[in-house]
């Protein structure tokens, strides 16, 4: 073998090995995420009840155009998702970078605290459910009982007989679980500002608010955003806690896009349905994320 | 007032008593579960309803294992998460060099690919996986759980190894490749060891992710045998409606290893997780 080929060989080795690398990952990602991508939208144009399966065919956009036309659930299912999605992350948003700017000040104790306060973050969604549900509970619940104490209600109520109590509730004990994942983020963000801006800004005579509005807002909006885009994608399709807390009840009032493909998928067992729902919930997705990070601005630098 | 106490005072207002807060409402819960799960049935719900058990009993947590099947279900979800920590942290380490070391055509679009799929929710995947599973008959198999488990968390925790190797120097293994090792034995005598501590976060973040697995659980598992502990306790939940005492029993268990775990990986999470960070 002459050195030139020998060269060669070696290179093309080098040229392979991030592929080969890369090759478990990959498949796996193919496989099950991309193929049944895929597959959902070709399921969505087709009558594919598993009850029924002779009469299973192509049937176009009729599944969507049922949704949209004559599905009063999904439009409910809809309006629910775009409470439950911004109320949510609002709320998470304000909370976690306040818990991030506290947790990035000096204080005796500071890592101790750090980690229990983010716990929640480890805790699912069902357990975050069931949790809750024993806060919640009418008689045997601990809110009603401070809340009566505060005098802030006169007797104990069910919190999931009525609607707008029912998403309260749901949102309240989706906020706790979700502030540590915003802290977490924003403290990444904060640590990487150079203090020397701060001496500055105080030399300036800035106060607390100017420097936060002025500098330190604008200095992590990349995080901001992304966080924020980030955070409403997971919480529109976090299915789990809903769930375990209150199954869509009462009356649909706390039914979301993903609970009601779950309930279509397992209780009516109409595939072509349930992945019509799935084709429309990803792309109201896209469309809110490409919105997003245009409206944004995002930096590219945000991203990589 | 002196300058002296107006520093402190506002330091009170607007450092202490909003640490205080956060903490009462984060552990509020916590303990409210944990107080449950120590009261007798009746206790449960005496009124007014009691903030520290009157008589504590142990009875609630003995009953989970040896009336309600929970030692199967831990077990099962024990074998699930163990299974998927190891896959994924095997092939988030080879994968996450990959990304770090090397520069190669589509080293883009692989990016852009594995964030993307962060976002594909599981209840759209659920309804194709599902008849992918049945066609493997793994339906009512933890395999299936092991698999979709693996999956889902290969991208976040390839990025998480990659932040990971980028934070090491490449003249590490660079000079021992001069000194005559080849990639792998440098990669192994050199990068590894230095990487130990990435490798048990990144293997901490898929155990707890697996451990709370729940969509793709209640869609490939509907025998109680193969139940998981999510699966366990939203049974529990709904079949034993007031058995509250043993169901906050259930949830204290559930919690105790990804809460130990949490403690002990926090510190790592937060540089990470900006990249692609979609999971709660």
């Amino acid at each position: 073998m002459s050195v030139s080929a020998k060269r060669g060989k070696h290179f093309n080795r080098q040229k392979a090995t991030p592929y080969l690398l890369l090759a478990p990952i990959l498949i796996f990602v193919a496989l099950l995420m991309l193929y049944p991508m895929i597959n959902v939208f070709t399921m969505s144009v087709q009558n594919y009840k598993i009850l029924k399966p002779k009469e299973r065919a192509f049937i176009g956009l009729q599944n969507y155009i049922t949704i949209f036309t004559k599905d009063p659930l999904f439009l409910k299912a809809l309006k629910n998702s775009g409470i439950w999605v911004a109320v949510s992350v609002v709320m998470q948003t304000f909370l976690g970078f306040w818990l991030a700017m506290l947790l990035n000040t000096s204080f005796k104790g500071r890592g101790l605290y750090r980690a229990v306060v983010l716990s929640p973050w480890a805790v699912s969604g069902v357990m975050v459910g069931i949790i809750w549900s024993l806060i919640y509970g009418e008689t045997y619940g601990v809110l009603n009982d401070v809340l009566k104490s505060l005098g802030l209600i006169e007797r104990k109520f069910s919190w999931f007989s009525s609607a707008g109590h029912a998403m309260t509730a749901t949102i309240i004990a989706n906020v706790w679980r979700g502030i540590p994942f915003f802290c977490l983020n924003y403290l990444s963000a904060l640590a990487s500002i150079n203090t020397d801006i701060y001496e500055s800004a105080k030399i300036d005579g800035a106060n607390g608010w100017v420097t936060l509005v002025k500098i330190t807002i604008p200095m992590i909006k990349d995080t901001i955003i992304l966080t924020t885009l980030l955070r409403s994608i997971w919480t529109f399709n976090a299915v789990d806690l809903i769930y375990s807390l209150t199954y869509g009840g009462p009356n649909n009032a706390t039914t979301t896009i993903p609970l009601y493909i779950m309930t279509t998928f397992k209780t009516g067992m109409d595939y072509g349905y349930a992945s019509a729902l799935a084709g429309i919930s990803t792309i109201i997705m896209m469309v809110f994320a490409g919105t997003y990070i245009k409206l944004g601005k995002l930096g590219k630098e945000g991203m990589y | 007032m002196s300058l002296k106490q107006k520093r402190i005072l506002g330091r009170v207002f607007r450092l202490y008593i909003p640490l205080a807060v956060f903490l009462v409402i984060t552990l509020a819960p916590f303990y409210w579960i944990l107080n449950t799960s120590l009261k007798d049935p009746q206790e449960v719900f005496s009124n007014p309803v009691t903030y520290w058990p009157n008589q504590m009993v142990i009875s609630n947590y003995t009953n989970l294992f040896t009336s309600y099947g929970f030692d199967r279900y831990f077990l099962n979800s024990f074998t699930v998460s163990v299974f998927v920590t190891f896959i994924v942290s095997v092939l988030a380490l080879i994968g996450g060099f990959a990304m770090s070391r090397f520069t190669f055509k589509g080293k883009g679009m692989v990016y852009i690919l594995m964030l993307c799929t962060q976002m594909f929710p599981a209840v759209v995947l659920m309804i194709p996986l599902f008849r992918i599973m049945n066609s493997m008959k793994l339906i009512n198999n933890l395999l299936s759980l092991i698999i979709i488990g693996s999956c889902t968390n290969l991208s976040f925790c390839m990025f998480m190894m990659m932040g990971f190797y980028n934070a090491i120097p490449r003249s590490l293994e660079e000079a021992a490749q001069v000194d005559g090792c080849t990639l792998l034995s440098a990669v192994f005598r050199v990068l590894l060891p230095s990487m130990k501590p990435s490798i048990v976060a990144t293997g901490a973040y898929a155990f707890i992710n697996s451990w709370n697995m729940f969509v793709y659980a209640t869609a490939f598992i509907t025998r109680k045998q193969y139940y998981t502990v999510p699966l366990g306790l939203n049974m529990f939940k709904g079949e034993f409606t007031t058995n509250y005492g043993g169901l906050a029993a259930g949830c204290v268990v559930a919690l105790l290893p990804v809460l130990i775990i949490f403690a002990f990986i926090q510190k790592h999470l937060a540089g990470g997780m900006t990249a692609g960070a979609v999971k709660g």
